[in-house]
This record gives structure tokens, C-alpha cells and sequence, in this order.
């Protein structure tokens, strides 16, 4: 264990120790800090006695008296009576035990404090309207005057806050005067000084091994405090910059893009998104539950080193609650994932192509759905009768549809998933294409309930989930191979690129299609590649019009004219999505031309998409 | 935490300090030797009802021995001191340096010399740890390494306070104790309320962490 992790060890410990008590001090701290001093000291009904008289006769000398031995004599008044108080034994403190006696003055007869004497001060010193109720001697220990040594007078007032007067018998004069602000008090005294046998005092073994304790946590806290500030994981989060991070869940294999406060831990990041890691320090940095992958060689802490093995290390793991989100762009975790579920409203529906529908959504109340480029979402089909054929098809699209026959087909249901045309800062509007999918008597679940929905139909869908994004890696070269709806992702990934700046690396499009009808999206992008000079876009059709001055075959063609050139010393990632035989083609194309695997990217969305 | 951290351990250094020391000790108990003597009868010529006729006015009169003589020592109407020779009934005049170091000297429990002697009857140029109502003092300073001073009143001759570094270091503890970095005489004051407010806090969630943690920790052993 590092000097640190001894450090939080006894900090723990330290607290088990006296944690309660200190939260009793700060408690009875506050306490002192907001009360009326002088209410609770007992002074509400308080006023100071005047004893002082006038002498009448000639006072007896005080020689004359008996037991005349003393340290001191000294003229007392006692209700403007004069009486010698003969000190044997003077103590530092009033309250120590103290030897004294009273004698009148006038007569040398020894003089003791009695009940109407006691009775007369304590209601002069009492400014109630209250009456007495009890007058009594009380020897020591004296519960309301825990460090008394004396016998003292009490006299108790019959009022709402339980007043008592303490009368000190060998002087009568008022000690205090007890009521239930003062005990209040004296109660927060005892729990401060941890006085729990009520001796008035704190010097006792039991405070000092607390304050003791306390001081070992103070500093093994702030050692804490300042190992924390050096390691860069303490500061003050001034806004709330947000970024994407993409998070692999190791448990579903899904992958969500989650917009994470750039200034948050990782562990609190999460959590804020719903996507609670384990943990059960809070994210001191002690229990080591909040681990987390990253593909990246993060600098280890401390405390990953602490509680982490040197092979998860190397392996790539780390403690979430020790790396902010701000480095990081991609991680794995084994927690259960959090599905976002929205209701959308439909916004805006057409025809991009003869099969392809274009549909457009808002989530409900106006909700952000953060995602990045290439997500896609999980789409809740309700089981029902749908047409196989839609209802507004354009006129230009009709002879395509010819072969389709017309009428309903009824289903179960199921879950259909699609990709996002756009990302989260580019549009605020979810952007689906949606391809009909046509069988013998029945058309795809999810085309035909989602292509039949008018503006304002709700529907249910989860996600946004990312499997398939551009990288941040730095390469010269990103190549986008689609067909069909799969063009959706890409068109997301292109624009992305395109926002990031056209001094940046080259974009290409590689687009298939049979005829210019399907050619999705085919002005947007060739409008693009007219302003941006570092995209490129090819679009190929298989069965073009005669006046078609573009290529002609397939994807795959057009990839092996192009290949020579990309690979040309530079490097070159390349995104695939559309039909799986296109896709599978392609990929032994690019593996067989050198291509290493991971610089291939592909969005399989046949399989179960 | 990081707000409050620092003042936590000031408050951890200053209440160890006070639980530590022996409050009699602090107060210096030790340092003057236990001087009582008895009150020489015969030499008291003259009595409480002379003095009483002459100085009708003269509260807390007490009659006692100083450095070997009686004498009464009583609180004129003006509020401060005064000492009359009980033998003789003459006023005794203001204390001198010389006397000053008598009996501060005769009082002290150590060996050691007066360092320096100083005069004090100016309230606003008084040392903060004095009060008001003590003056006129001589300050009488020992040559020791915890500095020990005795203030002895002009007009009485009387020891009417004492200190030494352990006192002073306690009311300074006393201070960040309750972070009246001024008097130290205000406990309400603002900085500290908030410190507390503050401090609860971090103290309930340092507790509720605590509790987090020790649950799992046996949730951990369990397995």
C-alpha cells in the first residue's frame, strides 16, 4: 500500500473513531455561535444584588471573635447588614472547596445563612413575577453546578422556565441562575467537552484521545486534500462544456454516445447521464468497484495503482472516478446500461427515392437526444394490420411500384432499428430513412408502420446507440462506401467531417445505386463536393438513363479503379455500410488490396438492422 | 472540504491544545508560592469601624497580610484599589518600582531574576491580556523561558493577575478555536457560522461516504 492509501486506511479508521463526536462538536459549535450568550447563561430574570448598607452602630472588633485564626477577614454586607467573614482557607477558584465563617459585626455572634435570608436575595436577584416554591441546602455534588465543592442554597421559582436560584452560603451572594436556556446550554457543554460524567471539566483522557483522533484525521485528510489537488482532480467545474463520449456497455455489446460534462470524473459523468458504474466510496478513490477501459494509455494515479492489478493496468483499466471526461473519447464498462427510451413525434415525412422514405422527428417536450454521427436508434414496432403499399406515393415513383400488389398484412410487432441521416448539433430534428422492404404478400414491420405515419403520430424508440462513428485518429484519408439506405450513417459522418473544417483531411463518397431516381441525396452531395475541395463523391449506378455522364457498375468497380491511389503511402480508413453482399465484396476488395483490418469500418445493418 | 479543510485542523490543533493542558496549569497556579499567612492579631491597631468612619464609602474591604503586615485593602467609590496600614491607619502610598519587585519576587515559586519592570495605567496602551479593571499594574516579567509576569496593582500591593506563554498560547488557541481572529471575545461572529454551517456538511456527508463505505466493505468480507 502507497504512503497515500496508508493514509486514507487511517482516515477511515480515524473517523469510525470519531466521526460522531465531531459531528456533535460542529453541532454544538453552530449552537454556541447563534445563541444569546446572555439568555443562555442563565441571565434573563437576573439583576445584580446590591448588599452594600450603612453602618448604624460601632462594629465590634474583630479580635473579639471566636476562632479568631484566619488568612483574612473581610467586611461583608449582607442585606445592608455588616457581618466579618473570617477566611481560613481562600481557594483560587470561588468554587473550590473554601473555609470561611460569618460573624455579625455588630454583635461578634456567629452567623448563618437561613432560609427567609436566602429567600429575600434570591427574589432580589430575580427580576420574574414568578413565586418561590422550594428552598433547600444542597450539599455537593450539586447536579446543575457540576465543579461546585460548597453546599449552596437553592431556591426554585415557580415559573415556565424552571428557574432556579444558587445562593453561595458562606457569601450570599448568587452564584447563577439555572433555567432551561441555561441547562440547554450546560447540556451543549457537556456534549462539546465530551463531559459524559458531568465533572465540569475537560481535561479528561477520553477528550484529549479524541482531539487526538481528530487531529490525525485533519491531517491525513488534508494529505488527502492535496494529493487529490496535485493530481489535477480537484477543480472547480466553471461551465458545463460538454462532450461526447462513446461508451461501450461489455454486458449488451451495444454502444451509447453520451454528452458528458467536460470538467466531471468519468464516475460522475456517468452517473449524471444514468449509467452508474459501482461504487461504493462515493468516488474517494478507495473502494476501486468504478473501473473502466480505455483504448488509450491514460496516466495512472495513485489510486489506480492502488487498487488495481499491474495486468488490469496494462490491460487498459482504469478507476472512473480518477480521469476526467475532457481526455477521453471512447471507453468499455461492465455496468448495466441505461437505455434512453423518447417518444417522437413525426415532423415531416417524402419520398428521397422510389423505395427510400425521408422522416423526420422531434422527442417529446422538446428533449435534447444527444448522440454523434452514425448513431442509429431501436425503433418499438406495435404489432397490427399495415398496408403493403403506401398511401402517398408521388406520381413520378408509381411505375416503380407496379409489381406491388395492394391490400394489408397483419403482424406481431418487434423492434426495428435505424440510422440517424444527421447528429445532434448539425440538426434538432431525428432524420430517418427508412427503406421499404417488399416480400411476397407483405412489405418489412418496420417500413411499412413507420412509412404509413403522418405528421403528429407518436412513436416509441430507444437509443441513441453507436457502434459505428469516424474516428478521431489522425489520418490523411476517410473513405465512405454505401448503397441503398445505408447511405443514412454516412451522410451523418460526411457532414460531420465537413463541419470540422475543409483544411482538414480528404472525405470521399462512394455511391451505389441502379438508376439517378435512388441516387439518394445526389444534389446535396454534389452540391457539397462543388464548395468543399477536400470532398470527393463518386456516385456509380448499375442500370443508369442514357443520360447519365457519371460511372457506371458497381461499388466495387469504381473501388478497385481508386484503390492504387488511396493506399498511395498515405493512410486511409474506410467506412462501409449498405446491402451485405455489397458490403462483404468490398471488404475482400479492400483486404485483398492491403488494407489492414482495423482501418475498415463497417455498419452491418442487415444483420438484425 | 477544501473550504473548511484548513480551519478543520485548526480546530483540531487548538481544541487538542486545550483538552491537553491542565486549565490550572494554564492558569499559572504553580507559578506563586502558596504565600498564606496568618493574620498577626496585635499588630491590627487599628479596626474595621475606623476604617469603616473614615472611609464610609469603601466597598469589599478585606483585611490581610501583605509581605508580613496586615493591611485592609478596599475599592474606593472611584472604583479603583486602595491599602490602609492596619497598624497605624495611614493610607500607604502608591507602589514603587522597588516594591513592585518585592512582592512579585516574594510571590514567585521559581528562582529566577525580574527581566524587566514596567508601569501600566494607561487603559489604551494595556496588553490585550489584562483587563481594564486591574489597572494601575506594575508588569513585573521574569527571566524564564515561558515568560512569566505578575501584575501587581499600584495602590494595593496586591498580585492581581498572572501569565505565562502556556496562558497566552491557550487564548490564542482559543481564538482559532473560535476564529475571532480579533478580540477573541466574539463567538457569533460570521466567519465562524458559516465555517460551522459549512462544516456540518462536510462533516454529514463525510458520514454518510463513511457509512457508504463501510457497508460495502462488510457487503465485500461477506462474499
Amino acid at each position: 500500500m502507497s504512503l497515500l492509501g496508508f493514509t486514507k486506511s487511517i482516515h477511515k479508521w480515524v473517523s469510525i473513531a470519531v466521526g460522531f463526536q465531531i459531528m456533535i462538536w460542529i453541532g454544538t459549535g453552530g449552537y454556541f455561535a447563534l445563541v444569546d450568550h446572555h439568555v443562555a447563561g442563565g441571565n434573563a430574570s437576573k439583576t445584580s444584588v446590591n448588599h452594600q448598607g450603612v453602618k448604624t452602630r460601632p462594629l465590634i472588633p474583630w479580635m473579639n471573635l471566636t476562632g479568631q485564626s484566619a488568612e483574612s477577614v473581610k467586611l461583608l454586607w449582607i442585606l445592608e447588614q455588616p457581618y466579618y467573614q473570617v477566611i481560613h482557607t481562600k481557594p483560587e477558584h470561588r468554587y473550590q472547596k473554601h473555609y470561611v465563617q460569618l460573624f455579625n459585626a455588630y454583635s461578634g455572634e456567629p452567623f448563618v445563612l437561613t432560609e427567609p435570608f436566602v429567600k429575600k436575595i434570591a427574589n432580589r436577584s430575580y427580576t420574574g413575577t414568578a413565586n418561590v416554591i422550594a428552598v433547600s441546602l444542597v450539599k455537593p455534588p450539586v447536579r446543575e453546578l457540576p465543579r461546585e465543592e460548597n453546599a449552596v442554597w437553592k431556591v426554585s421559582f415557580d415559573d415556565p422556565s424552571h428557574t432556579n436560584v444558587y445562593i453561595d452560603k458562606n457569601y450570599g451572594r448568587v452564584i447563577s441562575h439555572i433555567d432551561d436556556d441555561r441547562r440547554l446550554r450546560d447540556l451543549m457543554f457537556r456534549l462539546h467537552f465530551m463531559d459524559y460524567g458531568n465533572s465540569g471539566s475537560f481535561n479528561h483522557w477520553l477528550i484529549v484521545s479524541a482531539a487526538g483522533l481528530t487531529l490525525t484525521l485533519s491531517v491525513t485528510g488534508i494529505v488527502w486534500l492535496i494529493a487529490l489537488f496535485k493530481s489535477g482532480l480537484l477543480r472547480v467545474p466553471l461551465a458545463k462544456n460538454r462532450k461526447q463520449l462513446s461508451v461501450r456497455h461489455l454486458a449488451s455489446g451495444t454502444t451509447s454516445d453520451l454528452a458528458l460534462p467536460k470538467a466531471d470524473t468519468i464516475l460522475h459523468g456517468l452517473a449524471e447521464a444514468g449509467v452508474f458504474l459501482p461504487s461504493r466510496c462515493g468516488g474517494g478513490g478507495t473502494c476501486g468497484a468504478c473501473k473502466f477501459k480505455s483504448s488509450k494509455n491514460l496516466p495512472q494515479t495513485t489510486a489506480d495503482q492502488d487498487l488495481l492489478s499491474p495486468e488490469q493496468l496494462n490491460r487498459g483499466y482504469r478507476l472512473a472516478c480518477q480521469h476526467f471526461v475532457s481526455g477521453i473519447e471512447q471507453i468499455e464498462i461492465d455496468a448495466p446500461q441505461e437505455v434512453q427510451t423518447y417518444e417522437l413525434t413525426t415532423v415531416e415525412t417524402k419520398f428521397v427515392t422510389p423505395f427510400i422514405k425521408e422522416i423526420k422527428f422531434t422527442a417529446a417536450g422538446g428533449k435534447r437526444v444527444p448522440y454523434r454521427a452514425g448513431a442509429y436508434m431501436s425503433f418499438i414496432i406495435p404489432g397490427g394490420t399495415n398496408f403493403i403499399r403506401p398511401k402517398d406515393l408521388p406520381q413520378h415513383y408509381e411505375r416503380y411500384w407496379q409489381q406491388i400488389p395492394s391490400g394489408t398484412f397483419t403482424h406481431q410487432g418487434g423492434v426495428r432499428h435505424y440510422s440517424l441521416a444527421t447528429y445532434d448539433s448539425l440538426d434538432n430534428k431525428l432524420i430517418f430513412n427508412v427503406r421499404w422492404q417488399l416480400h411476397e404478400s407483405a412489405a418489412g414491420l418496420g417500413s411499412s408502420y413507420l412509412g404509413a405515419l403522418n405528421v403528429g403520430d407518436k412513436v416509441i424508440a430507444s437509443g441513441p446507440f453507436s457502434d459505428f462513428f469516424a474516428s478521431e485518429n489522425e489520418v490523411v484519408r476517410r473513405v465512405l462506401i454505401g448503397a441503398g439506405s445505408g447511405l443514412a450513417p454516412l451522410r451523418a459522418i460526411i457532414w460531420e467531417q465537413v463541419e470540422l473544417g475543409s483544411d482538414r483531411h480528404e472525405t470521399w463518397l462512394i455511391q451505389g445505386a441502379r438508376n439517378e431516381d435512388e441516387l439518394a441525396y445526389n444534389e446535396e452531395f454534389e452540391t457539397l463536393s462543388e464548395e468543399m475541395g477536400n470532398f470527393f463523391y463518386l456516385p456509380t449506378l448499375s442500370s443508369p438513363s442514357c443520360n447519365w455522364e457519371g460511372k457506371q457498375g458497381y461499388v466495387q468497380q469504381v473501388i478497385l479503379g481508386q484503390i492504387k491511389h488511396w493506399l498511395n503511402g498515405e493512410v486511409t480508413e474506410f467506412y462501409l455500410c449498405g446491402p451485405s453482399k455489397m458490403m462483404i465484396e468490398v471488404e475482400n476488395i479492400l483486404i485483398n488490396s492491403g488494407v489492414p483490418s482495423e482501418l475498415i469500418f463497417k455498419d452491418d445493418f442487415s444483420s438484425g438492422r | 472540504m477544501v473550504v473548511v479543510g484548513a480551519q478543520f485542523l485548526l480546530w483540531a490543533i487548538s481544541g487538542l491544545y486545550m483538552v491537553l493542558m491542565n486549565i490550572h496549569y494554564v492558569h499559572g497556579e504553580f507559578l506563586s508560592v502558596d504565600s498564606r499567612e496568618e493574620l498577626i492579631g496585635r499588630e491590627v491597631n487599628y479596626s474595621f469601624d475606623s476604617l469603616v468612619r473614615d472611609n464610609p464609602k469603601a466597598i469589599n474591604v478585606e483585611l490581610t497580610m501583605s509581605s508580613g503586615h496586615p493591611i485592609y485593602r478596599f475599592v474606593t467609590p472611584q472604583g479603583h484599589g486602595a491599602a490602609v496600614d492596619a497598624n497605624t491607619g495611614e493610607r500607604i502610598p502608591p507602589v514603587k518600582e522597588h516594591q513592585a519587585r518585592q512582592i512579585a519576587k516574594y510571590s514567585y515559586a521559581g528562582n529566577d531574576e525580574i527581566s524587566h519592570v514596567k508601569l501600566i495605567s494607561d487603559a489604551s496602551l494595556k496588553p490585550s491580556e489584562i483587563s481594564a479593571r486591574h489597572l494601575p499594574v506594575w508588569q513585573v516579567t521574569f527571566d524564564h523561558y515561558s515568560a512569566p509576569t505578575f501584575y501587581v496593582n499600584e495602590y494595593t500591593g496586591e498580585i492581581v493577575t498572572k501569565r505565562h506563554t502556556p496562558w497566552r498560547i491557550f487564548d490564542w488557541m482559543w481564538r482559532l478555536h473560535i476564529m475571532d481572529y480579533t478580540e477573541g471575545e466574539n463567538v457569533s461572529n460570521l466567519l465562524f457560522i458559516l465555517s460551522a454551517t459549512t462544516a456540518l456538511a462536510a462533516g454529514l456527508t463525510g458520514i454518510i461516504l463513511l457509512v457508504l463505505r463501510l457497508r460495502s466493505d462488510f457487503a465485500k468480507e461477506a462474499l
